[in-house]
């Protein structure tokens, strides 16, 4: 959905106090919270509860949302990127996990990707090399390189400067390439 | 960008990521209008600040205390008891209600890889689709088919096969090993006798918890708590398969009807609970096409077996797992296939194995060692492959078979 500047700070505005407007801001960036949760926690589960969370803090502090500091992308990603490191920090989920088992629809998973073998070990390598890295260090290559944002956009999302973005960026990329260098080269069991 | 970006932007590129679900977008718009108009007239407090006010205090910690007490009274439709009796007597009641099925479905998603084994588990993989059908027609083994994208087995009473797609087949007896533990799965009975009796003998732990389904049915779930089987002093094995993991398995059943309903594995790893297994769906009694326990095999198929008796079977027969790792690389380096085969277990070697490690440089091989279960051996090694690409693995090489030399099984 393509919308102007103008028609967006419209949407934001009537958004605090209309839930159909807040209906339709929603549905406008559902999919793009959704894509960066799971690219950073490699679990469609796991995403969609920190999508949950980052929608219900939206609602709850959009009227401090300030268009004239921060554009609504960016200021949404921050929210997202601060949940999803919530999200890792907390180890102890083994509750959840049985309720979400007790709980479970029991629908054939929606996240279920037919592709070919060597895709789908890439990924497990990246997702452990990347879980290991620090979350600073997740943030900015996901946001760099799934996001593809610029380091001016994702220092607004980190309230960062972009010299400190760039260097995270830096320190982030070598320590990944080692990682993912030795795991490709040891049939993905050193990291 | 410079040279580390750009390695790491074309290692991410094509990496396939989950699509959103309609569902849940649609669910979540539900729940957040629902919460909107309470949210404009008063801003919520989020609840671990409640939390953490009421705790402040010892007689508010003691009003909590009371508020969670009374809650679990009245919550009497989700209790758990920790009696394994009464675990175990689920599991019996559950047994006997699919002793006189006459077919069962069974559809679960599994953390795999579509072409490897069945038994194979990855906590980094995503879900791959698995279905299982059976067939009991009084022969001891009934017929079956397991089947995931990249591999297909089928028993037809008497013996099966397997197709490891495209073109890569094995035949099997009546106790084939191609599907692990996926077999057992599809006699309901007995995988819940067999827990029963893994709770006795080896103290897996059982527990019983009531609850309400979805469909508003009562549900009974056990949990049994195992721990990993076999020794991982190397624990190169660990977690590559269920039963070389510690794992939490929760079999739900209707409580009236007593059949199971859904089964999900979480495999522990210390920091979390991953699901490797889920049942998201099973049938019983239903009508089964006939063709579903026949195999179409290609033309061109190459056949895998139990390696023969050789001419001069008892220079192999000597060799230990080191110098069979020795020998298999050599005959790769030196791309003699003749050599290479027997080591191998194919009838002829797939072009694709000859392009991949014909010509090869060996850098180094370690010392063999045992891990899990395994009745082989695994050889550390690193190699140089002709395409420039450096690969450091574990071949495993096992010999229990009828010629008693050492063959190739995997870490290619």
């Amino acid at each position: 959905m393509t919308i102007s500047e103008v028609e967006n700070t419209s949407l934001i505005k009537r958004a605090c106090s209309d839930p159909d407007a807040f209906a339709q801001l929603y549905l406008m960036h559902y999919d793009n919270v959704f894509r960066y949760c799971v690219r950073r926690l490699f679990d469609g589960h796991s995403a969609e509860d920190v999508a949950s969370t980052v929608f219900f803090k939206v609602m709850h502090n959009l009227s401090s949302f300030d268009g004239t500091v921060i554009d609504f992308r960016s200021w949404l990603f921050r929210i997202a990127t601060n949940a999803v490191n919530d999200y890792l920090r907390d180890t102890k989920r083994r509750t959840d996990v049985i309720h979400r088992a007790v709980t479970n629809t029991r629908a054939q998973s929606v996240f279920v990707i037919d592709c070919n073998e060597e895709l789908l070990e890439k990924k497990a390598l990246l997702k452990k090399a990347l879980l290991s890295l620090k979350p600073k260090y997740q943030t900015v290559i996901t946001l760099r390189f799934f996001e593809n944002m610029k380091l001016t956009e994702i220092a607004a999302c980190l309230e960062k400067n972009p010299s400190t973005v760039r260097t995270w960026l830096n320190r982030a990329t070598v320590k990944l390439r080692k990682k993912l260098d030795a795991a490709v080269g040891n049939g993905g069991q050193s990291l | 960008m410079n040279d580390n970006e750009k390695y790491i932007e074309e290692f991410v590129k094509d990496i396939p990521i989950e699509a959103p679900d309609q569902k849940h977008r649609d669910a979540l718009k539900r729940e957040l209008l629902n919460a909107f108009p309470k949210h404009r007239l008063k801003p919520t407090i989020h609840t671990s600040k409640i939390w953490r006010i009421i705790m402040n205090k010892p007689v508010k910690k003691l009003a909590a205390a009371a508020v969670i007490i009374i809650a679990l009274v009245l919550s009497i439709n989700f209790w758990e008891t920790s009696i394994p009796m009464a675990a175990a007597q689920v599991l019996t009641e559950a047994a006997e209600a699919v002793s006189n099925l006459h077919s069962v479905y069974i559809k679960a998603q599994i953390r795999t890889l579509p072409h490897d084994n069945f038994e194979y588990i990855n906590l980094d993989l995503d879900f791959v689709t698995n279905e299982m059908w059976k067939e009991f027609d009084g022969t001891t083994q009934g017929k079956w088919r397991i089947e995931k994208p990249g591999r297909v087995v089928v028993m037809d009473g008497e013996s099966s096969l397997l197709l490891i797609r495209q073109n890569h087949a094995a035949k099997g007896g009546i106790n084939t090993g191609f599907v692990g533990w996926l077999k057992p799965l599809l006699d309901v009975n007995q995988v819940l006798d067999r827990e029963v009796k893994l709770a006795q003998e080896q103290g897996s732990e059982l527990v019983l918890t009531h609850d309400t389904g979805l469909d508003g049915r009562a549900k009974l779930l056990v949990s049994v708590e195992a721990r990993a089987q076999g020794d991982f002093t190397n624990d190169w094995l660990k977690n590559k398969s269920i039963s070389a993991s510690d794992n939490l398995r929760i079999y739900t059943f209707d409580a009236e009807t007593k059949l199971l309903e859904t089964l999900d594995v979480y495999v522990h790893t210390g920091q979390e609970d991953v699901l490797v297994f889920q049942i998201t769906e099973i049938q019983y009694n239903i009508e089964i096409d006939p063709t579903l326990f026949a195999l179409e095999l290609p033309e061109d198929v190459i056949w895998y077996g139990q390696p023969k008796e050789l001419a001069d079977n008892e220079k192999y027969e000597q060799m230990g797992p080191w110098e069979v790792a020795q020998a298999f690389f050599e005959a790769c380096a030196k791309e003699n296939w003749d050599e290479f085969l027997k080591f191998w277990t194919a009838s002829a070697v797939d072009q694709r194995i000859k392009d991949y490690l014909g010509g090869l440089e060996i850098i180094s091989l370690g010392e063999p060692f045992k891990s899990g279960r395994y009745p082989g051996w695994f050889v550390p090694y690193e190699i140089k492959l002709k395409s420039g690409g450096v690969k450091k693995h574990n071949l495993a090489v096992r010999n229990d078979n009828p010629a008693k030399r050492y063959v190739v099984d995997g870490g290619i």
